[in-house]
């Protein structure tokens, strides 16, 4: 019986080649990726192996029905084997002998992929800056109106703590968007 | 959407793009586009999956190419692309634009003295 190991490990957003690297340096080491996850890998023990390892992003609608299953059977065809998703971002490792080195091999196709992930955080950016505000609209109202309801009584003083998290959470996706965006000028 | 002939892309077709279009000369398969290509141009251009996948989606969304059913090879069904007239019109507007080029080439090298 093959011994699997999960090991945990959280990239964000603008990482994909660090976290490539990291899957082709557990490869190396003789653990093979099994399943991806947001923070959990589950790897397999195997012989140590030269593995190319390649992230892709990609929209619900080609994720979804006869979509995804032509978008993966060009990915077979070429090589390439999908060893699983989590969210929108799917995991590919080369066999020998694939057709290219490469999943995305021009830079047009290269831009549009971070465009992709650009829109997907701007949205959830956009969601994540309306719910500060109103975490801190809610905040501030506790603290002023004297008495108020029993509800904010009883659970004012989770506000500041969500409020500072809400806050930190738009500031970590303004920042992988800027990493995005650099890498988006760096394509020309 | 329908596209009129007369309207092919102004911009000038992406070397992948190019390819993909020359390679449905004939309706083929994504994995034959691929190899098409590969073989075509000695290997110089490898069309990856991703590159291919958005270009297909993006060419029929343009009206330059159609799906043209599935074709079973093996265990596998794979569908098939063929060129619309749009999309041979886009091809060959790219062929005159890079006949002239390379025409515009070849003065350059001989006033320089290198022609071919």
């Amino acid at each position: 019986m093959n011994r699997t190991k999960t090991f945990w490990r959280f990239f964000l957003a603008h990482q994909d080649a660090q976290q490539e690297a990291w899957l082709e340096a557990q490869a190396r080491r003789g653990w093979h990726l099994v399943k991806p996850g947001i923070f959990g890998f589950r790897f397999e023990a195997g012989e140590p192996r030269e593995d190319r390892y390649r992230l892709d992003f990609q929209t619900t609608s080609t994720l979804t029905g006869q979509a995804r299953l032509d978008y993966l059977a060009l990915f077979r065809d070429g090589g390439w084997d999908c060893l699983g998703q989590a969210g929108n971002r799917c995991y590919f490792r080369a066999r020998p002998g694939a057709l290219s080195p490469e999943i995305h091999t021009d830079p047009e196709s290269r831009k549009a992929r971070i465009r992709r992930e650009l829109r997907v955080l701007g949205a959830v950016g956009g969601l994540q800056v309306w719910n500060t505000f109103q975490v801190g609209a809610r905040m501030s109202r506790a603290s002023w109106q004297e008495g108020g309801s029993a509800a904010h009584r009883t659970l004012g003083w989770l506000f500041p703590p969500l409020f500072v998290l809400s806050a930190l959470t738009v500031l970590l996706l303004g920042w992988c968007s800027w990493k995005l965006w650099r890498a988006l000028r760096a394509e020309g | 959407m329908a596209h009129s002939i007369a309207d092919p892309p102004t911009q000038p077709l992406t070397e992948s793009t190019f390819c993909i279009l020359a390679a449905l000369s004939e309706p083929r398969h994504g994995y034959a586009v691929m190899q098409w290509v590969a073989e075509a141009t000695a290997g110089r251009v490898k069309l990856g999956p991703g590159t291919l996948y958005g270009a297909l989606t993006g060419l029929q969304d343009k009206g330059l190419i159609v799906p043209a059913g599935e074709r079973e090879e093996g265990a596998e069904r794979r569908k098939v692309y063929a060129l619309t007239e749009r999309g041979r019109s886009a091809l060959t507007a790219e062929v005159a634009r890079l006949d002239g080029l390379h025409a515009l080439g070849l003065r350059a090298l001989e006033t320089l003295g290198g022609g071919r």
